[in-house]
């Protein structure tokens, strides 16, 4: 912890340590000095009643301005277009205005904060409007960027948290249905989110903004290689896996660097829990047949080494990165997971690598299996080193997931349709029994949050 | 950052929102003041938007061109198309010249750009972006099923942007407050 830096708790993990420090004061296990000196180490986080009015008052706002947006839609032709351009004006500044006097000057701020949002809403309905009244038929995602673009600033103002929501939502589809009309990679989106929308989302502690900014950019690497390389389409989708495990790596990576510099510091959540999710449906992905071309007459299969050298670059990286610190037990199993998968793609790909002895179809299948269940395992094991129960979570997951496929795998063509069914469904119960024990143990043991 | 700042930024803030806004209308009605006006000939379909409202996509005799030989436009590829305006006793512009670039127009003629929708057998589909007309509820079937009593003025100008400016029906412009 940083000295003079209060630790942010969440609301559960606040209330749970209040009760405990209470009874442990009861107990006579610490001195009522020291229970309050315990408690006045984290700030009270904000929520209860507080909560419920904002959830309010931003429904409130959100109903508002669907209402508006489906009032234009509706296409009021009577009212002449000046009129109706400045109206929307006007119900911009006021929702504005309207909201900063509440928030700065009545001490309303949720209130206030709410109306600041409706204003951006009405915002976007308006640009809508204009485009409408004036026939306008621009490229329409240009409209979701001007929305965006013209919200952040407010954000930043503000330092409001729904409002860089809101535009960090925006910005995301803007770049989603740009590069679906053009068909071609919007190479503006990644400067915009790691200028505008990542900093932000570090600056205010916003960790919905973060994950939103995380997993749009990962939408975004995932969809370049298919935009890109149209003309060897039918290799395309390899890569996919291959980028998802790169940027996941490389997300995961940079927030234990961060964590390492910055001891204490918000925001570890998303970069260990995006990167993870993002990394295991990469390493998934890669090993779904109609992906992974694995026959070896197949022009794509030269494909399959840069996949492979690519992931065990990835898992490497994983693996060093994710046991950076002080190594205990723990730590060495994990690690020794997934250093077993790296080190049997290293081998595979130099068995592949001799002419007089090419892997056959079955060793890729046996490597991308062994692959995912050994990094499955390895966040398992270091979601509960870490006390994280959505890394267990996304672990196990990845882990039955796996298990499924291979199911699909060995037995598709071998059992009769009925059996193959009927067997499939045992697997899952019983893969839902064992993943339920298991989880329930290290969530026991461990007590992650 | 104090109040008094604070309040001075989030003001430039508000103005940035409504100067995108009234950006959005000026750069229409510039082209409206300064552009050349240009009557097309139109047909009318229907489609309908939930958060748009109600519009008939309009089709012109310009929307599907000859390609010329020797040239290669891919979807999305910025097309020039040059018009002339109506000769002896005609009533509609019509297009002359097709092009990648921007092409030189003799006098009397202005040049639209357009984007290329796709090219198929030496034809290209093109759409200007005057192809869109927002109609009141439930009055754009009305217009599909007389689509030939229709007449659409676009207003083009030295840049080569065109905007929708008056659909007329049977000669007379459409006022929906009637």
């Amino acid at each position: 912890m940083v000295p003079g830096k209060k630790t942010a708790l969440s609301r559960r993990s606040w209330e749970w340590l209040r009760v405990e420090a209470g009874r442990w004061q009861d107990e006579g296990l610490i001195s009522a000095e020291q229970r309050d000196s315990i408690l006045g180490l984290y700030p009270v986080p904000a929520g209860g009643r507080g909560a419920v009015i904002a959830a309010l008052t931003v429904l409130g706002a959100l109903l508002v301005g669907l209402g508006v947006i489906l009032f234009i839609a509706h296409n009021w032709r009577a009212i002449p277009d000046w009129v109706k351009l400045a109206g929307i004006i006007a119900l911009v500044a006021s929702a504005h205005s309207g909201g900063y006097y509440l928030w700065h000057f009545r001490d309303y701020p949720r209130l206030g904060h709410s109306l600041i949002l409706l204003g951006c809403l009405l915002f976007g309905a308006g640009i809508w409007l204009v485009a409408q009244t004036f026939h306008l038929q621009v490229h329409w995602p240009y409209g979701l960027l001007a929305w965006g673009l013209g919200s952040f600033p407010v954000a930043l103002i503000l330092r409001s948290r729904p409002v860089l929501c809101l535009s960090a939502v925006l910005l995301a589809l803007w770049f989603i249905f740009d590069q679906s009309i053009t068909r071609q990679v919007n190479w503006f989106y990644p400067p915009a989110a790691a200028l505008l929308v990542l900093p932000a989302a570090h600056r205010f502690r916003a960790p919905e903004s973060l994950w939103l900014g995380f997993v749009s950019l990962g939408a975004w690497v995932g969809l370049v290689p298919l935009l890109q390389a149209r003309h060897f389409s039918y290799a395309a989708p390899v890569f996919i896996p291959l980028c998802f495990g790169l940027y996941g790596a490389a997300l995961v990576a940079a927030g234990l660097w961060r964590q390492q510099r910055f001891p204490g510091a918000a925001l570890e959540g998303p970069y260990q829990f995006a990167g993870t999710l993002i990394f295991l449906t990469g390493a998934i992905l890669a090993n779904v047949d109609t992906i992974r071309r694995i026959d070896p007459a197949y022009p794509g299969f030269t494909f399959n080494f840069i996949l492979a050298l690519f992931l065990t670059a990835a898992v490497l990286v994983f693996a060093a990165l994710v046991f950076l610190g002080k190594p205990d037990r723990l730590d060495g199993i994990a690690a020794r997971l997934l250093g077993a998968a790296a080190a049997g793609s290293a081998l595979l790909l130099y068995v592949n690598l001799i002419p007089r002895v090419p892997a056959t179809a079955l060793l890729f299948k046996i490597w991308g299996s062994a692959f995912v269940i050994a990094a499955a395992l390895g966040v398992v094991v270091w979601g509960f080193r870490r006390q994280a129960a959505f890394l267990i979570n996304i672990g196990l997951l990845a882990f039955g997931v796996q298990v499924l496929l291979i199911y699909f795998r060995l037995f598709f063509t071998m059992l009769q349709g009925s059996l193959f069914f009927i067997t499939g469904g045992l697997v899952l119960l019983g893969l839902g029994f064992f993943l339920e024990r298991w989880r329930r143990r290290l969530l026991k043991g461990g007590g992650p949050a | 950052m104090n109040a008094r700042i604070k309040l001075r930024w989030f003001l430039v803030a508000v103005a940035i929102q409504i100067l995108i806004l009234l950006g959005l209308a000026a750069r229409h009605q510039y082209t409206v003041w300064a552009g050349t006006p240009v009557l097309l000939k139109t047909e009318a379909v229907d489609p309908w938007d939930l958060f748009r409202g109600d519009y008939v996509r309009l089709n012109y005799a310009i929307s599907e061109l000859p390609l010329p030989a020797g040239e290669k436009i891919g979807y999305r590829d910025p097309v020039w198309v040059v018009l002339k305006p109506p000769g002896a006793g005609g009533k509609y512009w019509e297009a002359v010249a097709v092009s990648a670039t921007k092409p030189s127009v003799g006098p009397g003629q202005v040049a639209v750009k357009a984007r290329a929708l796709y090219a198929f057998d030496r034809t290209v589909r093109l759409q200007y972006g005057f192809e869109q007309f927002f109609v009141p509820e439930g009055r754009g079937l009305e217009l599909e099923r007389n689509y030939h009593r229709l007449d659409v003025e676009v207003a083009v100008d030295r840049f080569g942007r065109a905007v929708l400016k008056t659909v007329f029906w049977d000669s007379k412009p459409i006022r929906w407050d009637r």
